[in-house]
C-alpha cells in the first residue's frame, strides 16, 4: 500500500438497468485524502457511481478497487467505506447517540472507545446538547450532521456524499458547504461527493468528473474544468459559455454566422470539422475597458448592444455580433456611470479577449472509454 | 331549557349547554359562530347503530348472568353458568384447544408472513405480482372454498384431520393478512435504511433484525393479535378441518346448538368476547408504552457507556 495508489480506482465500469445503459466503462481515480466531485445532470449515472463504489450495486462489467484491492464482489458491510444517503436514512428507533455509535457497535469496539469517539463526533458536528433526541426532533441540518456523524465516526478510508445538501434551503447549503469542507480537512478522510449543483462542485473540489449520460466527460481541478471545458457540455454545464457553432479553417475559425476569428485549433481539429467557438463571459472585455487597460494583442470584434441587465456588482450584456450571433458579457461596473450610460442597447461596441480565451471546442459530447 | 339539565354534565356536550345556558334566546348567534349546524339526527343514527351492534351482545352478557334457564326471563343474579361452564371438561378442552390453535396459528403465520412481506417489497422479481395477486385472491375468496379444498386435500393425502389439521388450515389463511398488513407498513420504510444498516456494518439479517423489525413492530404485532383474534373464532375452516377428537370451541358451540340452546352457550361467548377485547387492549396498551419503556432503556444503555 503505497501512497501512490488512489483512495477510490474505477476501472472500466458499465452498469445497465434494463435497456438503460446508467454508467458506461468509467474510468476515474480518486486521490487520497482528497476532496473529489462526480458531476453531471440527474441521470446521469453519478449516483450510481457511488453505490457501486460502496457495494449497492454491483457492476456488469469492470473492476472497482479501493486502496489498491479489488472490491467489486465484496458486500457493503465488509468495506472500509461509509455513506451519507441523500435522504440521511436516519435510523428513527434510535437516538443521535445511537444512530452514530451503530456502526462502532457492530464492529464490537470496547465500550470505553465507543463513548470517546461518539462524544468527539458529535462535539465536531455541534449536536452534543442533542445526543438524546430522536432524529425526527431535529431540524434539517441538524438530522444532517447526524448522518454526517454516523458516517464519519467510522473513519472509514473514503467518505461517500449522495448530494448530502440537496434538501437544505440556501443559506444553510452555504453554511454547510463551508463546514463540510473544514471537517474533511479536520479528519482528512478521502470525500466522494456527488452533486448536480456545479456551484457547489467548484466551491468545495479538489477534482471533479464531469459526467453525461453515464459517459465520463472530464476530470480535472475545479479550474480545469472551467477554464478549459473539454467540450461544449461541459462549458455549458459548467458556469455560463457564448457558444458559436463554427467550422474550422486553415489557422482560422469561421463562424457559421459569417465572421472569421483567429484561433489555435487543437490537433485534433483538421480543416472542415464543425466545432463550437466558446468563450466565457467575464473574459470578453467592453470598448471603454479595452482603451483605458492598453491591453495588446486582443483578438477585437465589433458589435451592438441589445440588452443591458444591471446586477449590482456586475452587468450582464447582451451583444450581437452578427444576425445570429449573440455573446453574453459580464463587466464590472467599476467605470463610470457615465462610461456605462454609453452602453445602452443600440449603442455599437468593440469587444475583445485575450486569444488563449477563446477556445476550440468539439460539439460531441465524449464517447465511453475515451 | 330542559335539555340542559339532560346533557349538561356530559363531556364535551358540556361546553355546549352552557352556552345555550347562557344565552338562551340567542340560539341562532351561536349557530353561526360555531360555522354549521350541527344535524342532529346523526346523533340519533350513531345510536341506533350502536345499538343495533352492541345490544345482542348486551343481551349474551346479560342473560349469562342468569339464575334459571330461561333466556327471556331473568329470575336472579348467578354465576351457576359459570361454574357449569368451569366443571364441564369438554368445554375446557375445546377452549384450551382454541387457545392453542390461535397461539400457534399466530406465532407461525406471523413469522411467515413478515418473511413474505419483506419478499414481496425488497426482492421484486417476476414473481412478485402473481403472488400478491394469490394473496389477494386468499382475501375475497370464499372461506367455504378453502376450507372444503383444505379438509379433501387432507383427506386425499391420507392425514388424519386433527386439531393440526385445523391449525394448519388456520395458518394458510392467516398468512396473506400478515403479508398484507406488514407490507403496507414496509412499502413505506426508506429501503436506504437497510443500505445504511449495511453500510455501517451490519450483515443483511443485522439489518432486518436492527433497524427494519423496530420500525416494523407495531405492524408485526397489530398483524399478530388480529391473526389470533380471526383464528380464536373462526368456524368454517375449523368446522371442515377438525375430526371427531375436540372440538375448537366455535365448532363445539355450533354442536351445542344442535341439541336446543343453553345459557352455558352465553357464558362461553361473554368469555370469547373477553378474551378478544382483553387482547386488542393490551395491544393498544403495548403500543403506548413501547416508546416510554424503550426509550428508558436506550438511555440506560447509553449512559452505561458514558460512565
Amino acid at each position: 500500500m503505497t501512497d501512490q495508489q488512489a483512495a477510490v480506482r474505477v476501472a472500466a465500469v458499465t452498469k445497465q438497468f434494463r435497456d438503460i445503459t446508467a454508467v458506461q466503462r468509467l474510468n476515474l481515480d480518486v486521490d487520497r485524502g482528497g476532496f473529489f466531485s462526480i458531476l453531471g445532470p440527474s441521470g446521469c449515472g453519478k449516483t450510481t457511481t457511488l453505490r457501486m463504489i460502496a457495494g449497492f450495486e454491483r457492476p456488469d462489467d469492470g473492476e472497482i478497487y479501493l486502496d489498491g484491492k479489488p472490491v467489486t464482489a465484496v458486500p457493503p458491510y465488509h468495506r472500509n467505506v461509509n455513506t451519507v444517503f441523500q435522504s440521511y436514512a436516519l435510523f428513527e428507533h434510535l437516538s443521535v447517540w445511537d444512530n452514530v455509535a451503530f456502526g462502532l457497535r457492530r464492529k464490537g469496539l470496547p465500550k470505553a472507545e465507543i463513548t470517546k469517539r461518539v462524544g468527539e463526533m458529535i462535539d465536531l458536528v455541534h449536536l452534543a446538547q442533542r445526543a438524546r433526541a430522536k432524529p425526527r426532533q431535529l431540524s434539517g441540518g441538524q438530522q444532517q450532521r447526524v448522518a454526517l456523524a454516523r458516517a464519519l465516526v467510522n473513519l472509514p478510508a473514503v467518505l461517500l456524499l449522495d448530494e448530502p445538501l440537496g434538501a437544505l434551503d440556501l443559506q444553510l447549503r452555504k453554511q454547510m458547504q463551508i463546514e463540510l469542507k473544514h471537517i474533511q480537512r479536520e479528519v482528512g478522510v478521502t470525500f466522494v461527493y456527488v452533486t448536480h449543483d456545479q456551484e457547489e462542485a467548484l466551491t468545495m473540489s479538489d477534482a471533479i468528473a464531469v459526467l453525461n449520460a453515464g459517459v465520463l466527460q472530464q476530470v480535472g481541478t475545479p479550474e480545469e474544468v472551467y477554464e478549459t471545458p473539454a467540450n461544449t457540455f461541459v462549458a455549458s454545464f459548467i458556469g455560463i459559455s457564448n457558444l458559436l457553432p463554427a467550422t474550422a479553417e486553415q489557422g482560422v475559425l469561421r463562424l457559421d454566422s459569417g465572421l472569421t476569428l483567429p484561433a489555435a485549433l487543437p490537433a485534433w481539429c483538421g480543416p472542415g470539422r464543425a466545432v463550437s467557438f466558446c468563450i466565457r463571459p467575464e473574459k470578453i472585455i467592453l470598448a471603454d475597458s479595452l482603451e483605458t487597460a492598453g491591453q495588446s494583442g486582443l483578438v477585437t470584434v465589433t458589435g451592438t448592444i441589445v440588452e443591458s441587465v444591471y446586477q449590482g456588482i456586475m452587468t450582464h450584456y447582451v451583444v450581437e455580433l452578427r444576425p445570429g450571433a449573440r455573446v453574453v458579457v459580464v463587466a464590472k461596473n467599476s467605470a463610470r456611470a457615465q462610461a456605462r450610460t454609453a452602453l445602452a442597447p443600440g449603442a455599437p461596441v468593440r469587444l475583445g479577449w485575450l486569444p488563449e480565451h477563446g477556445l476550440v471546442l468539439d460539439r460531441e459530447p465524449a464517447a465511453a472509454g475515451s | 331549557m330542559t335539555g340542559v339539565r339532560v346533557i349538561g354534565p356530559a363531556g364535551s356536550r358540556a361546553d355546549l349547554s352552557a352556552g345555550r345556558q347562557a344565552r338562551g334566546s340567542d340560539r341562532g348567534q351561536r349557530r353561526r359562530r360555531a360555522g354549521f349546524d350541527r344535524p342532529r339526527f346523526l346523533l340519533f343514527v350513531t345510536a341506533a347503530t350502536i345499538a343495533f351492534l352492541f345490544l345482542p351482545i348486551v343481551v349474551v352478557v346479560f342473560f349469562s348472568f342468569n339464575s334459571e334457564h330461561s333466556l327471556s326471563v331473568f329470575t336472579g343474579f348467578s354465576t351457576r353458568w359459570y361454574g357449569t361452564l368451569a366443571t364441564d371438561p369438554t368445554i375446557r378442552a375445546s377452549l384450551l384447544a382454541s387457545v392453542e390453535i390461535a397461539a400457534v396459528t399466530m406465532a407461525v403465520s406471523t413469522a411467515l408472513g413478515v418473511m413474505l412481506a419483506f419478499a414481496l417489497v425488497r426482492a421484486r422479481t417476476r414473481a412478485t405480482r402473481p403472488t400478491e395477486i394469490t394473496l389477494l385472491l386468499n382475501l375475497v375468496a370464499p372461506e367455504i372454498v378453502g376450507a372444503v379444498s383444505l379438509m379433501l386435500l387432507f383427506v386425499q393425502v391420507g392425514v388424519q384431520l386433527s386439531l393440526v389439521t385445523v391449525t394448519l388450515g388456520h395458518i394458510t389463511f392467516s398468512i396473506a393478512y400478515v403479508a398484507i398488513i406488514v407490507r403496507g407498513r414496509l412499502s413505506t420504510l426508506n429501503p436506504q435504511l437497510e443500505e445504511a444498516a449495511m453500510d455501517l456494518g451490519a450483515t443483511e439479517f443485522q439489518s432486518v433484525r436492527l433497524v427494519a423489525l423496530p420500525m416494523l413492530w407495531p405492524a408485526i404485532l397489530a398483524a399478530g393479535l388480529l391473526v389470533f383474534v380471526m383464528s380464536f373464532d373462526d368456524f368454517i375452516t375449523s368446522f371442515f378441518t377438525s375430526g371427531s377428537g375436540t372440538p375448537p370451541l366455535p365448532v363445539l358451540i355450533y354442536s351445542m346448538i344442535k341439541f336446543g340452546i343453553s345459557p352455558v352457550i352465553n357464558a362461553i361467548g361473554t368469555l370469547m368476547m373477553v378474551v378478544s377485547v382483553c387482547v386488542a387492549v393490551a395491544a393498544l396498551g403495548l403500543f403506548s408504552v413501547r416508546g416510554t419503556g424503550r426509550g428508558r432503556r436506550r438511555r440506560a444503555v447509553a449512559g452505561q457507556e458514558e460512565a
